[in-house]
């Protein structure tokens, strides 16, 4: 096997067999592997031209006729005796067949016409692109070969771009929101100083109903515009800051409060007599602790989970649906013993709704009719996943079993939303010994 | 008590409120300890360990310079100034010459290239600049840094974005190496990041070198934000502690959270609410006279400027903004009275910088808030006589109005001085004999006013007047040495005046070699 692998997006990779010989060769005899695998087929007098423009004509073939012996001569030893470089038609240089020459533009190009509309194809020629044409590279007595790599590097950008630019419609168009926001953060990376794309974003996290990241994303646009180009933003774009705001208040106003559904608040000083209160065999005290990792999505509801299968015999366990730990073996990989197959999940938008449905299924199944209180330690750190959690277990049970005990300043902003929604109640020492 | 060192036998000009002059200090740990006006008695001479011998020399508190870019102005040390270039011609020679003194591979940046001063009326172009310099990256910025030239090596240094928008382009639709708006500004950030922390120190203490050589042991950098780099706000806050003199950061950002996280109490410098008359971007109530249909712009809406100064107020933060035109000024005023009439309880000490073109009424507003206006005198000299700059953009008339430093002190405006480094050098001397010598002399001030905008003002304008800027007991013993008096000099001559020495908490950390330094005598 004589393999030879030329990578050209990103930082260049020459290999043959698998083994580097980027270090073998000269930047110039780099240079022209680089042109030729990209151009196949190139007249020795253009590449004599072009690698030594500042030489006479018969310096620059000398050069040229030097830079191919000593590829050759590497190849050969390499190889065992097979030269690389090969004149063709008399003046044409051309890479020898009986070396199988591997790139990556070309399979980029080749997926690229062909396939740039599936999704799978998307995906590996977004892998492909690795940074741009020849990256960091040119030569500095070349003018022609510095144009046709300036050339080169816009047009696969430009093709990368529009990668992402597919890819981002075709995550929209199936609902992926987080998928969606990913691609467009790349776009972003490509040029951070484009404020539609802060837009499609700030218009994307709002869509995923993340208003906080909504607000951080037009923080940053603003931000970024004053400080690199010191211009306010469009005013379309401010009128976004009014519409990130009105969605945080707008379920305050739109839905009805649930005067009937409470919760407890404690301080950090009643745990200890609540707990040592509450020994009763009819009813079941579980503490959890949130911790401060606010970014750790589901962090407390994994916690729960723990907490489930640390206080049910495996007995209890596995009389459990097979799915509802299907499910939750997203945040918790302890339920695996509890399933055998996985349930495929198409969109990660659909996943929050499931992973809630199961735990509180997980929750009712296992506690059946005793009564039960969670008492969530350290409130103010529960990640926005879990909180949002809080809420749905609320209304899904109407705050009757299990009941809910949070150790948290009563001003804290998140029970302060709760309050828009439920009641608060005070604690009482007798209600768990009641 | 014992004191680590005396200074005696000197003219000392306090600088405090009522303009003493004394013989002689005695300094302990750093601090002014005592002080006389006449030869002090036999305990001081007795209890001092060492005793230096001013020779009768007129000392000064060390200087303020209240607004300097100084990374830019350390990294311009190490680029190539062109702003007198006159040809391409003469540019390629520059930097062929610069070449010579470098590695391969180093950045060269170019700064203050004016294309109006060269003969072709252009920027280089990508090739042009590769002739000279194949291998070591070229970075050219024009005088307003709205423009940037770069040739292949620099461009192939920074993932140019081939949509973004200002790329200059050839026939064959490359790029030509020239970049204005977004593109330079994508150009100049990514360039900026290139240049690490090794170049900031090598550059910054040259200039803080030759501040020191000037007589400054107290400067305010100006770091970070648009057209400068959040790197140079980051190393100032890193290494302000490494060098000899005081260097307090005004962090040019809007973030206030990273303002409060760096526990800083003061933001801005320049947060340009307009740009310059130079490139006739200051904000104008009526046109440029050499360019009709333009009265510069407005960088902020004034509800922008009075959300973010409101929020920086509240949180007790001093605030520092860039007003030069005089709508520009009008909207910083109506900002801070904005600010003001929410919460009044804490002496802010707001600042303008620049304030060149005010009126009465910008003045009186400004005292009414007890703002502080941070003023460059050598402005003047540069642009503010006959036929110079500013009778070129604003028109007789306007141009009579710039810079009035007599009416600003007469509405008691608190002055503080600055060479806005590097756009005039770091020479307070210099400001002082501007301020003193104003192109229009009815507009000059005292030199007693002007050497206050210098120091004890200077002090005031951060909160630092109780304990440095006049040369009081219980204050630092930062000063100068002078050869000749400025209150005695002929008033033209006070840029003359050569410093002998600088001392920083009673240290010398400078020495000019003359006939009348200080000698130490025990």
């Amino acid at each position: 096997m004589k393999e030879l692998r030329i990578d050209l997006l990103g930082p260049i990779k020459i290999e043959y067999n698998n083994k580097s010989i980027y270090n073998k060769l000269s930047h110039k005899a780099r240079c022209i592997l680089c042109y030729l695998v990209t151009e196949k087929y190139v007249s020795k007098e253009k590449l004599a031209c072009m690698f030594w423009e500042e030489s006479s004509e018969s310096a620059s073939k000398y050069n040229l006729r030097y830079n191919i012996w000593s590829v050759n001569k590497l190849f050969k030893d390499l190889s065992g005796d097979e030269a690389l470089l090969l004149e063709w038609d008399k003046d044409r240089l051309i890479i020898s067949d009986h070396y199988t020459v591997k790139s990556d533009i070309e399979e980029f190009n080749e997926l690229f016409i062909n396939k740039s509309n599936e999704y799978e194809s998307l995906s590996e020629l977004k892998h492909k692109y690795r940074g741009s044409f020849l990256e960091g590279l040119h030569l500095k007595d070349s003018f022609e070969f510095n144009d046709w790599l300036f050339f080169l590097r816009e047009a696969y950008q430009r093709k990368y771009l529009e990668i992402l630019q597919k890819t981002f419609q075709h995550f929209k168009k199936m609902n992926l929101m987080e998928k969606s926001i990913e691609v467009m953060e790349e776009i972003l990376l490509l040029n951070p100083l484009d404020e539609d794309i802060y837009v499609e974003l700030i218009e994307l996290h709002l869509l995923n109903g993340d208003r906080t990241c909504a607000l951080k994303t037009y923080n940053r646009c603003v931000h970024v515009l004053r400080e690199e180009l010191n211009i306010s933003p469009k005013e379309t774009t401010v009128a976004l800051l009014k519409k990130i705001k009105s969605q945080e208040q707008m379920p305050v106003k739109d839905l009805p409060r649930h005067h009937n559904i409470s919760f407890y608040i404690i301080s950090a000083n009643q745990i200890e007599s609540l707990i040592s209160n509450s020994v009763d065999s009819t009813k079941k005290l579980f503490f959890v602790n949130a911790i401060p990792l606010k970014n750790l999505n589901y962090g407390l509801l994994a916690s729960v989970i723990d907490l489930m299968i640390n206080n049910y015999s495996v007995e209890h366990l596995s009389r459990i649906q097979p799915s509802i730990w299907s499910e939750l073996y997203r945040i918790n990989i302890r339920t695996r013993p509890y399933f055998k197959e996985f349930i495929h999940l198409n969109s990660p938008d659909t996943e929050k709704c499931r992973i809630f449905s199961a735990l509180t299924e997980l929750i009712n199944q296992l506690i059946e009719k005793q009564p039960t209180y969670f008492l969530i330690n350290n409130f103010a750190y529960i990640d926005n996943f879990s909180f949002e959690y809080i809420k749905y277990a609320l209304y899904k049970n109407s705050g009757l079993n299990p009941k809910l005990i949070l150790v948290s300043d009563e001003h804290n902003e998140k029970i302060q939303e709760l309050k828009n929604f439920f009641t608060i109640l005070k604690f009482d020492f007798h209600m768990i010994i009641d | 008590m014992t004191y680590d060192i005396l200074f005696r036998n000197g003219h000392i000009i306090t600088c405090n409120n009522n303009n003493d002059t004394y013989q002689w200090f005695a300094v302990k740990d750093g601090v002014i300890k005592k002080s006389g006006e006449n030869e002090p008695n036999d305990m001081i001479l007795e209890n001092s360990e060492e005793i230096v011998d001013l020779n009768g020399n007129t000392v000064l508190p060390g200087f303020y310079d209240t607004h300097v870019h100084l990374v830019q102005t350390g990294l311009n040390y190490l680029g190539l100034d062109l702003y007198h270039v006159t040809s391409l011609e003469e540019l390629f020679q520059k930097i062929s010459t610069q070449i010579k003194h470098k590695t391969p591979g180093t950045i060269i940046r170019g700064y203050h290239f004016d294309v109006t001063k060269v003969l072709e009326k252009r920027f280089p172009t990508r090739k042009e600049l590769d002739k000279v310099s194949p291998s070591n990256p070229i970075w050219i910025n024009s005088i307003e840094f709205h423009t940037s030239a770069l040739n292949t090596s620099a461009l192939t240094m920074i993932d140019l974005p081939y949509h973004i928008d200002g790329i200059a382009r050839d026939e064959r639709n490359l790029p030509m190496g020239l970049f204005t708006g977004k593109a330079s500004a994508f150009v100049r950030n990514r360039m900026l990041k290139r240049i690490d922390d090794r170049a900031r120190m090598k550059g910054v203490s040259i200039a803080v070198q030759n501040a020191i050589k000037m007589g400054v042991t107290t400067i305010h950098a100006m770091e970070g934000g648009f057209t400068f780099h959040e790197k140079d706000a980051q190393f100032i806050f890193k290494n302000s502690s490494s060098f000899p003199i005081d260097i307090l950061l005004y962090y040019q950002t809007f973030d206030l959270e990273k303002i409060n996280s760096m526990h800083l109490k003061r933001l801005g410098g320049d947060i340009f609410l307009d740009g310059s008359f130079g490139s006739r971007t200051a904000a104008i109530s009526s046109e440029y006279s050499d360019d009709p249909n333009n009265k510069g712009s407005l960088y902020f809406s004034q509800k922008e400027l009075n959300y973010f100064v409101k929020e920086a107020h509240q949180k007790d933060l001093q605030i520092a903004l860039h007003a030069i035109g005089d709508r520009a000024i009008d909207q910083a005023l109506k900002a801070y009275e904005y600010a003001i009439s929410f919460k009044d309880d804490y002496d802010n000490r707001h600042r303008i910088e620049h304030f060149e073109l005010s009126d009465e009424s910008h003045m009186k507003r400004a005292a009414n808030m007890s703002l502080v206006i941070s003023v460059q005198p050598a402005f003047e000299h540069r642009w503010g006589f006959k036929d110079g700059m500013y009778e070129h953009r604003l028109g007789i008339e306007r141009a009579r109005r710039t810079n009035n430093f007599r009416k600003m002190v007469d509405h008691g405006l608190k002055l503080c001085g600055s060479s806005d480094s590097d756009i005039t050098s770091i020479n307070p001397i210099y400001g002082i004999h501007c301020a003193v010598n104003h192109s229009k002399p009815e507009y000059s001030v005292t030199v007693s006013e002007a050497i206050k905008m210098f120091t004890i003002n200077g002090a005031y304008s951060c909160h630092e007047e109780a304990f440095k800027g006049s040369l009081e007991e219980n204050k630092l013993a930062d000063f100068v040495i002078l050869d000749q008096n400025p209150y005695t000099i002929e008033p033209t001559n006070i840029k003359d005046i050569q410093i002998i020495s600088t001392y920083k908490e009673g240290i010398q950390i400078y020495s000019v070699s003359s006939k009348n330094r200080a000698e130490v005598v025990r």
